[in-house]
């Protein structure tokens, strides 16, 4: 089998132990579920000498309902917490649908929220064994000296932002809590994110998510479509995300969240643009969805071709906007995602 | 057929049976047979107590890792192990020169070494092995390997391999890379062609595939207290397992022994011997230390033995009322870098096109190239897949044009119970008429067959499948399986096989069909299997020989004690024995219950008589009616039969399809134990669907740049897509059972056949829903959509397909074979009497 190389372990009880811990050990790494990390360490695909586990932080287990109808959700929160939220499900559907489609339920009943937000992002060259990387020639996000095999006259790696949370927090305004060594800083969720493939998140050395505050939701309705080859376990091939305040008939106020399409996740005001002022009529969810097509540059990255991935895309946003419109989508659920039809 | 009550032909027979044994007594009814049970070894798996090859500890275990080729196609230059050597933990480094003898499985393609003699041939070929105290000292060991490679022009494409620049993958006979080219002319298939009505024609493709069985193979090797070697293995062939590592090692095969353990599946993929089998075994006898493997998932990928990628040409000639008046097949199979069962594929890849409907005239070309990738061989359904599924697409073509109904179609040229083919193959028994008719049915086929709306439909494909392989790999004369019971005063009956289980249910029939003759559960039945030590040789696993050959086997020793205890208990009491019955774990005659003992009782009295109680059974087919060269691969005591009907859900704005229901009817003469019968019937299904939708073993080069690199594109369970729980269509699953004649109680085989049908019939379903043909597998999204595209901006009969089949194809001139209904004898025009089964020394060891 493959093996994790010789690593030392620590598991501090509090969140400044941890952080201390970092601070002594500049190549040693956090780890919380562990579901993206260790099979990425018995690759080889990444290094550390030791790793800091953070499951013993009581600070990152909060799930705790704000009086504004929001939410503040630890980062150690295991997904399926989140899946098992009635409450979240109706108040912030996108969020508890994201969660919902992560991987499979061994990962979700594992996995993190904070983890998912800090999944590395992935790339057919990159997210292999040792050996096949070596029969390959390896890749720029392993080899700095290698260009990158899916855009070799581009300076930068794009390995594709494979978290299904951050689509969905993005867009429901979400804000990201984090302590390091130099104290606590909260930021709006977009902003953790870089758009490189290697450098892809705004966390240095020894910073932890604590928590995320989504804001409450009263007016706003959302969905969420993941695209993937199989109805679990899969990465995103693609996923859309899409929130709209509404008061009467008439979206007020709009944001969208793609997710697979580039080294981070897009919340591009453009595509939330077109749907602001209207009542989601159908000629206005295809203007969307082709907005969002001329923004998103998926590269040959993943399982499926990028042509077919540009060409898909605009049908996660149509669905998710008939979704909030309130058609009823059951057909394609089951096709798509039937998770998110389960009770 | 025998009374019950009087000794079975089996029973007193002196030598092999050689047709099906077994009669359920009416007197008392069934104790196993056809009764759903839970199968013997069900509560070990489910319970986790089952122990695995990787399960296996002995104190002292050595680990074993091997450094694989990252080159495609080179040369060895150089090998430095002198670093590796003198890291932690390493206790030796092995290389080619260790391993100078070749094995292979066939006696034709001995082609194979444990590690690399010169060449590396393809990304993945075993050029060293370390041994060390853990396994991540021997891995580690492996960076500590210098190897010089000269990169040699890789071959990638069949095509490519006619021709070829560089050195040929192997010495053979050629042209080029050419690994097997075979052609037989079954009569005159143009004459065929000029009688038909219509004549239609197409190229398909079938992608390669892998087993994905649960179970990474394993193997530790260990000297016993007297110096003898034990190798413990998952493998599915103990018997060759056997045989080629005492050749590779110039051992003498008594003092090996190879104990398969059981495996975690296997779908043809531990039929081989492997390079890591033999490293160990060698080790171990060497070192005097248990060493032990576990691959990884990569590695047995790369391992692979899979199915096939095969490029066919089909043509077909009907009658406009649909009879068939002849079939030209021509197949160009991607062999990868190794002979394994090629051959046998090759062969396989035309044979059975004949057995399910009647093809008059049939001639059939096949060629199998060896490229630089992953070796092809044997996956459930072995070689009959692939232009079973050119063969039913097109069937669904011609009905249209003929505008017949699809099923209907088939039902009126199926082939007749008790005929021989054009190709020679007796065909004792067919159910397909039944299977088809039953799924029609079941699925209201009529009713929705071309009348649901644009993105459902529905389509029908039918399939056959060999019950064991009709000769043995290696020709003689030999029972093809035994099994010895041993009868034990407390009344224990143990049963010893060579039989390997594998998840299809091997020791379950074992042990039913044992209790079956003599009135015992099943769960009572003490197993010994596989093991080359303890137990008569069954050839394996594969060519799901296993419940016919075994299970005749079986009953012909359970007769024959019964026969030695009823005689001693009639004796006893006075009766005579045929008025003896052997139910509820007791014996008595059928009309006085009460005078009646245990079973235990019983086993005693017939040791008091006749001494020590133990029995032999065994069976060798009969041979088969083909007598050309050839004509080896194909006949078999039976065939099964299957239809399946599906229903898919196509999403035209992504190109995604679901299968929601599959409704599969199998022919399967009986149903040992319904339970597994129809656990097969679903496993088949989750396979087919995989392979009909997403699974692709395939390999990619270092594009945009370094196209010298050439490897498997997707080594791992992530990538390399197969279905999840939430892809499996609902399965209506129907059996029908039509005794056949040459099964124990009547049984045919469930393991392999039922995968077939349903890739074309998930082809077939996709044209009714949106109108796009696919004369290729895996149908990817990413295809289907761009289809529907050409077919939206108006092109017309839109068919996904491969480039035109290849003209130059080196087949050669066909062999001459008369079909019975014009004359033969079996025999090929001009030749002598070529029968296989009696051996030709003049073939043997040659390469082909």
């Amino acid at each position: 089998m493959m093996r994790l190389p010789v690593l030392s372990h620590f598991t501090p009880k509090t969140l400044d132990e941890a952080i201390a811990l970092a601070s002594e050990l500049p190549s040693a790494r956090f780890v919380a579920g562990g579901t993206d990390l260790l099979p990425k360490l018995k690759r080889r695909q990444l290094g550390a000498s030791a790793l800091i586990s953070l499951t013993r932080c009581e600070e990152l287990q909060t799930i705790k309902r704000l009086d504004d109808g929001g939410w503040r959700i630890g980062a150690g929160v295991k997904l399926v917490e989140l899946v098992r939220l009635p409450e979240l499900r109706s108040s912030h559907p996108a969020i508890w649908q994201a969660a919902s489609q992560v991987a499979s339920p061994p990962i979700r009943s594992s996995g993190t929220v904070g983890g998912n937000l800090c999944v590395d992002p992935r790339c057919f060259w990159f997210d292999q064994t040792a050996p096949w990387r070596e029969a390959a020639g390896q890749c720029m996000k392993i080899d700095p000296a290698v260009v990158c095999r899916v855009a070799p006259n581009s300076p930068r790696c794009w390995a594709v932002s494979s978290t299904d949370l951050a689509p969905a927090m993005g867009a429901a305004r979400a804000k990201v809590r984090i302590v390091g060594p130099a104290g606590e800083r909260t930021v709006p969720l977009p902003e953790l994110y870089r758009d490189d493939g290697i450098d892809y998140m705004t966390l240095s050395h020894g910073e932890v998510i604590v928590d995320v505050e989504i804001p409450g939701s009263v007016g706003w309705r959302s969905a969420f479509w993941k695209i993937r080859r199989r109805q679990s376990i899969d990465f995103a091939l693609l996923s859309a995300s899409v929130e709209v305040f509404m008061l009467t008939d008439e979206v007020l106020e709009a944001r969208v969240g793609l997710g697979a399409v580039g080294s981070c996740p897009l919340f591009p005001p453009e595509v939330a643009a077109v749907l602001v002022g209207t009542k989601l009529e159908d000629d206005v969810i295809e203007a969307a969805a082709a907005a969002a097509k001329k923004l998103a540059r998926p590269m040959e990255t993943s399982d499926m071709p990028s042509s077919w991935r540009r060409r898909v895309l605009p049908v996660a946003v149509k669905w998710a906007l008939r979704e909030v419109r309130g058609d009823d989508v059951t057909d394609a659920r089951r096709r798509y995602g039937p998770q998110v039809l389960l009770p | 057929m025998n009374s019950p009550s009087d000794p079975p032909d089996s029973a007193v027979q002196p030598g092999p049976v050689r047709r099906g044994v077994g009669t359920i007594d009416p007197r008392t009814g069934p104790t196993n047979v056809g009764v759903p049970r839970t199968r013997v070894d069900g509560r070990a798996k489910a319970t986790g107590a089952t122990l695995f090859a990787d399960d296996m500890h002995l104190p002292r275990t050595l680990h074993c890792k091997l450094l694989r080729s990252p080159w495609p196609y080179a040369r060895i230059t150089g090998i430095d192990t002198s670093a590796a050597e003198a890291m932690p933990g390493v206790v030796k480094v092995y290389t080619g020169e260790s391993f100078p003898i070749p094995y292979g499985i066939l006696p034709v393609s001995h082609d194979e070494h444990a590690l690399c003699q010169e060449l590396v041939r393809f990304v993945g070929d075993p050029v060293a092995a370390v041994v060390a105290e853990t396994e991540e000292q021997a891995e580690d060991a492996l960076a500590g390997i210098k190897v010089a490679y000269e990169v040699l022009p890789s071959v990638r494409e069949p095509e490519d391999g006619f021709v070829i620049e560089g050195p040929p993958i192997h010495e053979r006979r050629g042209p080029g890379n050419v690994h097997k080219a075979v052609s037989f002319a079954f009569g005159d298939v143009d004459e065929g062609f000029a009688e038909a009505d219509l004549v239609v024609e197409g190229d398909f493709h079938f992608g390669g595939n892998t087993h994905l069985a649960l179970e990474q193979q394993a193997t530790l090797a260990a000297l016993d207290r007297d110096g003898r070697l034990t190798v413990w293995s998952s493998t599915q062939c103990p018997h060759y397992l056997h045989k080629h590592t005492a050749k590779a090692l110039d051992m003498a095969p008594a003092d090996l022994r190879i104990v398969a353990t059981p495996n975690g599946g296997g779908f043809g993929g531990k039929s081989d011997v492997f390079n890591h089998e033999i490293v160990v075994a060698k080790a171990a006898q060497e070192l005097g230390r248990p060493v032990k493997i576990c691959l990884t998932r990569e590695e047995v990928f790369l391992c692979h033995r899979g199915r096939h990628p095969i490029r066919m040409h089909l043509k077909t000639g009907l009658t406009k009322d649909g009879q068939l008046t002849g079939v030209h097949l021509k197949t160009l199979l991607d062999g990868g870098a190794y002979g394994s069962y090629g051959v046998a594929s090759t062969y396989y890849s035309g044979s059975l096109t004949t057995v399910t409907y009647h093809v008059p005239r049939f001639q059939f070309d096949a060629c199998r190239v060896h490229t630089n990738k992953p070796p092809c061989g044997p996956k459930r359904g072995h070689g009959t897949v692939q232009p079973r599924f050119a063969q039913e697409v097109q069937l669904d073509e011609i009905a249209e044009m003929l505008g017949k109904d699809p099923a209907d179609l088939r039902l009126g040229m199926l082939e007749k119970a008790g005929a021989e083919t054009a190709n020679w193959l007796r065909l004792p028994s067919i159910g397909l008429g039944t299977c088809i008719k039953n799924i029609v049915k079941q699925s209201d086929w009529t009713n929705l067959h071309r009348k649901l709306p644009h993105g459902q439909g529905i389509g029908l494909a039918c399939s056959s499948y060999l019950s064991g392989a009709g000769l043995p790999i290696n020709w003689d004369r030999l029972p093809q399986s035994a099994v010895q019971l041993r009868f034990d005063r407390s009344g224990l009956v143990v049963a010893f096989c060579g039989a390997t289980e594998i998840g299809q249910g091997s020791d379950d029939v074992l042990a039913a069909l044992v209790g079956e003759v003599l009135g015992l559960p099943a769960m009572s039945i003490r197993l010994v299997t596989g093991d080359t030590d303890l137990t008569p040789v069954d050839l394996g696993s594969y060519s799901s020989r296993v419940t016919l050959m075994m299970g005749n086997a079986a009953v012909q020793a359970a007769e024959r004690g019964r026969a030695l205890i009823a005689d001693a208990v009639a004796e006893k009491l006075s009766v005579r024995a045929s008025t003896l019955v052997f139910a509820d774990s007791r014996v008595f005659p059928a009309d006085n219950p009460d005078v009646g003992m245990s079973f235990a009782k019983a086993v005693q009295l017939g040791e008091q008589k006749h001494g020590t109680l133990g029995t032999t059974g065994s069976y060798r087919p009969m041979a088969p009616s083909a007598r050309f060269k050839g004509g080896g691969v194909g006949p078999s005591p039976t065939y099964s039969y299957t239809a399946a009907v599906a229903l898919v859900d196509v999403d035209v704005d992504t190109g995604f399809v679901t299968v929601p229901k599959v409704w599969i009817s199998h022919d399967i003469g009986r149903a040992l134990n319904p339970t597994l019968a129809r656990g097969q019937l679903v496993g088949g299904v989750y396979m087919a669907v995989g392979e009909a939708l997403m699974e692709s073993h395939e390999a990619r080069d270092g594009r945009p740049f370094d196209e010298g690199r050439y490897l498997l594109r997707n080594p791992s369970m992530l990538d390399y897509k197969h279905l999840t729980h939430l892809d499996m269509p609902e399965v209506i699953t129907d059996l029908v059972e039509e005794p056949c004649p040459e099964g124990p109680y009547g049984a045919k085989e469930i393991g392999q056949g039922p995968l077939t049908p349903v890739i074309p019939a998930i082809a077939n379903a996709i044209y009714d829903a949106v109108g796009v043909r696919f004369h290729e597998v895996p149908i990817t999204p990413d295809k289907l959509l761009a289809a529907l595209e050409a077919k939206a901006k108006g092109a017309e009969d839109v068919v996904v397909g491969p480039k035109p089949f290849p003209t130059d194809v080196p087949y050669p001139e066909p062999m001459d074979v008369p079909p019975p209904w014009e004359g033969g004898n079996g025999r090929a025009r001009g030749e002598g009497d070529y029968a296989p089964g009696q051996g030709s020394k003049a073939r043997k060891g040659r390469s082909s």
